[in-house]
């Protein structure tokens, strides 16, 4: 798994941030964007958060109950 | 790195709510690097998150409480939904102990030992709040007593160690013309009367005298000793350390430079 952060990041690089352009002639922004997904999760010694995706369609009777997240991301002017 | 099949360590809940705390800055200083590309410096941000996450909830002989993430095929694990969201600076100031401008910033756990105060009534302090000894002194005994089941006269003790003058920091402090000042920091080094200063056994002028700060003027022959403030009919010790070659009063024009003090009250 993953530290928490590093799926936070990862997930919204993963999106598009939007289509077309000036060939196109009209382009397309994503303003914000709301993701609710499963995840493995795990607290680990120092209380970090350790996270990934669920790990595919193969379940195993060993496998940890699924956690769920709901972010909220919103595209605004770096400081 | 934990794979997640195993049973994890219990952790404390606000160790892991710290930890996430920090890893949410991290999220967001990463973000606010990868800016849009382009002449556009837009960039995302992480505005809300809530988790929910499969644990198991315990207290530990402490009292504080503990999670412990689920492992596989635990099923009656507690479904803990934590929600975070971003505040502003005036929010968090707002929201927040100024230890800053705490009549005395010093920790409970420095008069632990003068005050005879035992982990148990430390431990009900700090569900109470109380951290620092100014607020501690704000603290009404009895009322104490009555809620928290901590003995007045206990209270009442710690609080009168606490009354007494502790030296527990210096600063040098360079002045335009070369001089150079000792800024002895701690707490109830003023009553109302300028205290007495000795530095290496010698008396020294007092310029300022606040209850957490007294400066003085050292003589040229100072370099490093033993600092003591006499106040209110008490006697606090510590340690100070100008350093550098002398100049005008012992001067050499360096900067201010904090340096730590054993800061022991007798």
């Amino acid at each position: 798994m993953n530290q928490l952060e590093a799926l936070l990041v990862g997930l919204i690089e993963a999106l598009p941030a939007g289509a077309g352009g000036p060939a196109d002639g009209v382009a397309v922004e994503l303003s914000s964007v709301e993701l609710a997904i499963p995840v493995e999760a795990h607290v680990d010694a120092g209380g970090r958060v350790r996270a990934s995706l669920p790990r595919g369609r193969i379940a195993t009777g060993y496998d940890v109950q699924l956690c769920r997240m709901a972010l909220r991301y919103v595209r605004e002017e770096a400081a | 790195m934990s794979n997640g099949r195993t049973p994890s360590r219990p952790v404390p809940v606000d160790e892991f709510v710290q930890a996430v705390g920090a890893q949410l800055d991290r999220a967001q200083d990463a973000l606010a690097l990868k800016v849009s590309g382009g002449n556009r410096p837009l960039t995302w941000a992480l505005k809300d998150l809530e988790i929910e996450l499969r644990v198991f909830v315990d207290f530990d002989d402490r009292g504080r409480m503990m999670l412990r993430t689920a492992g596989p095929n635990e099923k009656e694990a507690s479904a803990l939904h934590f929600s975070l969201t971003t505040i502003t600076r005036p929010m968090v100031e707002e929201n927040s102990y100024q230890y800053e401008h705490a009549s005395d910033p010093r920790a409970i756990e420095d008069i632990r030992g003068s005050a005879e105060l035992d982990g148990d009534t430390q431990r009900k302090l700090d569900l109470l709040g109380v951290r620092t000894v100014g607020q501690l002194k704000q603290l009404d005994p009895m009322a104490v007593q009555a809620v928290m089941g901590i003995p007045a006269t206990k209270l009442q003790a710690a609080l009168a160690a606490s009354a007494r003058p502790a030296v527990t920091g210096q600063e040098v402090v360079a002045r335009p013309d070369g001089t150079r000042l000792l800024r002895i920091r701690g707490a109830n080094l003023y009553s109302g009367v300028m205290p007495e200063v000795r530095l290496a056994g010698q008396p020294v002028e007092v310029l300022d005298a606040k209850p957490t700060a007294v400066l003085v003027r050292p003589l040229a022959v100072h370099d490093e000793g033993q600092v003591e403030v006499l106040t209110d009919g008490h006697r606090a010790t510590g340690w100070f350390r100008l350093g550098g070659a002398a100049g005008p009063n012992g001067a050499n024009g360096a900067g201010s430079a904090g340096g730590s003090t054993n800061g022991a009250a007798p």
